[in-house]
């Protein structure tokens, strides 16, 4: 879940742009909504840019260093609580013969030690201190709803049921809904805790992650699509309320800066095309009352 | 069991009360690229074949080859969007001693399924390539007796890899397989096993012979996806909200004098004509700005001089007017199933007036009275520039070049210096007049999008296993 910060003035917000250093710019403007109504805006705070494809990014667990999935190796790098990111400190190959898919997904679980590595028809086991990595042509399951990993070729997920999805973020229990999926084709759908879709919503997006803001209402969601055609060709995140089998708009879509390419839980992955650079940031929820 | 009709219950009535949600979200396209579907594709030549050693029967052929064949035939080396060689279906290469290795990539797989060998490429290679000694040593093609520049010449089209399969059909490596071919269209399916991982659509239906007219009637209908597209069309485009992808400069268009036009005493007619075409309006006004205005035959993205701008010499006028009145007549002649060339030949006729001369247009496809000049258009290989100069020289004839200049000899590998004195040498006399640069030009429609890149490289080639549609 997205983690949120508290922010200490007042503003209506408007359209966001996320500019090259990953900072949300956000206009004060009078606000409009109740006394009582939290104002949300979606926040950004870049981990690191490189020019090779960086497919997700972890805190280790000593939150002192930065695991880093790239196609073809994991890196290490020294991280400290302001958010600078050292060069690389070490590095190992994934090793597989395997042809990664054009749209190549990764994904690093670090919340434990050894961590684990998810590549499409490839797991791996890492350990710090030193760097180890040990692959094998396996597909595993990812985190998250149920699946059996990203298809070897391709880069979406599949359920034990057999239904394929791209992203999926988890809801809080209690509600009939426990799961916000992003199918193949875009389409949105809620699924029950037995993994069947009970609603069609109305937004499309591919990539979908839980967020979490202190200042009010929930459960939240971050939903990823493309930005209308005269900004480019870029993506934006926007955040939503899932209110029943709804989703309601909670903030302003953040602009970002290229294609996003990775949206796990609060890291997100953006691809500059024109500056043929990746960019990994966090991604949090901000309000104010 | 029990729960399935509650939940699909609950699902229709999500769907009545998202009505109106639908009104204030609004509806963005897909961010993550889809597997699947069916590209719709016209272009205006015939494929008549797919081998790619096969000449092409004319010029709207020869470039429909160029942008489709290499979707399935692939090269030993590539040339990159900066002009610099790569490694293809060769992993790596070498020479020693006017003997070349190429060391094929492993795990290639052909479309039927085999993995390509080294001797199949060699195969190929000999078969286009009549002259060289080519042969396999394990996993290694050899080729000696071939040009000093071979990485570059294997980076062409004609050189791409086609094996002959077992029941005589051409099968290549590329990241889609011909799976039916006549003389109307073409279908191409994805190679599940490419080696450099499979496309996201499932086929390309590409319709061939359609008149640019038809084309832009039909990506404007939403029945295609994406047309050849001409730099006239970009305003009619641009109101309907289509999309282009083009590619950098890569053809020339230019005027050619006749012979009884290009003697020393016709000089102040060139010149005059040379110095008062407007280039600039020509690329913008009239191209719409998708058109680089010409000084020299070779792009400066690939011959890396600086673009030279015109200037009007002094007196120009004034020697055309004491010219015999019939010198000061010409005559243009252009292809009338050019739009693009009759369109740059009418520019010239009011920017002619400006000095004195009398330019008359000569639209035909048939036999006509002798033109003066003609607007010519030569294809130019995105390559090392002596590689593109040479064959801009080969397109143009070598009864235009011995025209305009007494050598123009420039051998494999030349450098810069000599690449620059043989095109200053053949533009001296301005028997050759260079007018705009042209890139290829596609217009796309909605539901098409490109994954990392443009559909379309900055050298020409389209990038359709990148390409994925809604």
């Amino acid at each position: 879940m997205l983690s949120f910060a508290a922010v200490g003035t007042r503003v209506r917000i408007v359209p966001a742009v996320m500019c090259s250093a990953g900072l949300a710019i956000l206009m004060a403007a009078p606000h409009a909504q109740s006394p009582r109504e939290p104002s949300l805006a979606l926040d950004t705070r870049p981990i690191l840019a490189q020019r090779a494809p960086i497919l997700d990014v972890a805190v280790a667990p000593d939150g002192a260093r930065l695991i880093v999935l790239e196609p073809r190796r994991v890196s290490i790098r020294r991280w400290n609580p302001s958010g600078d990111a050292s060069d690389v400190v070490e590095q190992r190959p994934v090793q597989t013969d395997r042809v990664w898919p054009r749209d190549l997904r990764g994904r690093v679980d670090a919340s434990h030690l050894p961590f684990d590595v998810f590549l499409p028809g490839v797991t791996c086991r890492g350990d710090l201190d030193p760097l180890r990595v040990a692959c094998v042509d396996e597909t595993g399951s990812w985190p998250g709803l149920a699946n059996s990993g990203v298809e070897a070729a391709r880069n979406y997920f599949t359920t034990p049921e057999g239904r394929t999805f791209s992203s999926a973020a988890p809801l809080p229990s209690g509600a009939a809904a426990r799961w916000l999926v992003a199918d193949r084709q875009g389409s949105l759908l809620l699924f029950d805790d037995k993994r069947s879709p009970i609603a069609r919503l109305a937004p499309t997006g591919d990539d979908v992650a839980g967020a979490r803001a202190s200042c009010g209402g929930g459960p939240f969601v971050v939903i990823s699509s493309r930005a209308p055609r005269d900004a480019g060709d870029v993506d934006e995140l926007r955040l939503f309320r899932v209110a029943g089998n709804e989703l309601v708009p909670s903030s302003s879509p953040l602009r970002l800066p290229g294609i996003l390419t990775a949206l796990w839980d609060a890291t997100a992955v953006v691809h500059d095309v024109a500056a043929d650079r990746y960019e990994a940031f966090q991604i949090s929820v901000s309000c104010a009352r | 069991m029990t729960s399935r009709p509650i939940a699909m219950k609950l699902f229709r009535s999500a769907f009545l009360a998202l009505a109106n949600a639908a009104a204030i979200v609004a509806v963005a396209s897909a961010s993550r690229p889809h597997y699947g579907g069916t590209l719709r594709l016209e272009t205006a030549g015939v494929i008549r074949s797919v081998d790619p050693a096969a000449p092409p029967a004319d010029t709207a052929e020869a470039a429909s080859r160029n942008h489709i064949l290499p979707l399935v035939f692939e090269t030993l080396t590539t040339v990159d969007s900066d002009l610099r060689l790569q490694p293809g279906l060769a992993a790596s290469w070498e020479s020693v001693g006017g003997r070349w290795r190429f060391r094929i990539r492993r795990g290639v797989s052909l479309h039927d399924g085999s993995v390509l060998q080294a001797w199949q490429a060699a195969a190929s290679l000999r078969a286009a390539n009549p002259s060289w000694a080519v042969d396999a040593d394990g996993d290694v093609v050899v080729i000696d007796r071939a040009p000093m520049d071979l990485p570059w010449e294997l980076a062409r089209g004609r050189n791409a890899v086609a094996v002959r399969a077992s029941n005589s059909a051409l099968v290549g490596t590329g990241a889609f397989r011909v799976d039916r071919i006549d003389d109307r269209r073409i279908v191409l399916r994805a190679h599940d096993s490419y080696w450099n991982a499979r496309p996201f659509l499932d086929a390309i239906l590409i319709g061939m012979g359609a008149a640019p007219a038809e084309q832009l009637s039909s990506i404007e209908r939403g029945e295609t996806d994406l047309v050849d597209a001409r730099p006239l069309d970009a305003r009619r485009l641009a109101q309907r909200g289509l999309r282009w992808v083009s590619s950098r400069p890569r053809e020339l268009i230019a005027l050619v004098f006749e012979p009884h036009r290009a003697t020393a005493d016709q000089a102040v007619v060139r010149s005059a004509l040379a110095a008062a075409i407007d280039r600039q309006t020509l690329a913008g006004a009239l191209l719409q700005d998708r058109a680089a205005p010409a000084f020299a035959l070779v792009p400066p993205w690939i011959s890396g001089y600086a673009p030279l701008s015109g200037t009007m010499p002094a007196g120009v006028r004034a020697g055309v007017t004491a010219l015999p009145a019939a010198q000061r007549s010409i005559t243009i002649r252009v292809d009338a199933g050019d739009a693009v060339a009759q369109a740059i030949a009418d520019r010239i006729v009011v920017d002619a007036r400006e000095v004195g001369l009398a330019v008359a247009v000569q639209a035909t496809s048939g036999l006509a009275p002798r033109p003066d000049v003609r607007i010519v258009r030569i294809p130019i290989e995105p390559s090392a520039p002596d590689r593109a100069l040479a064959g801009a020289i080969a397109a143009l004839g070598a009864r235009v070049t011995g025209l305009a200049a007494a050598d123009v000899s420039l051998p494999p590998g030349s450098g810069s210096d000599a690449v620059y004195r043989v095109e200053h040498a053949l533009l001296e006399h301005q028997i050759i007049v260079p007018l705009v640069h042209l890139p290829d030009l596609y217009a796309i429609g909605d539901r098409v999008h490109a994954w990392n890149g443009p559909a379309l490289q900055p050298t020409g080639a389209l990038n359709l296993a990148n390409v994925w549609i809604e």
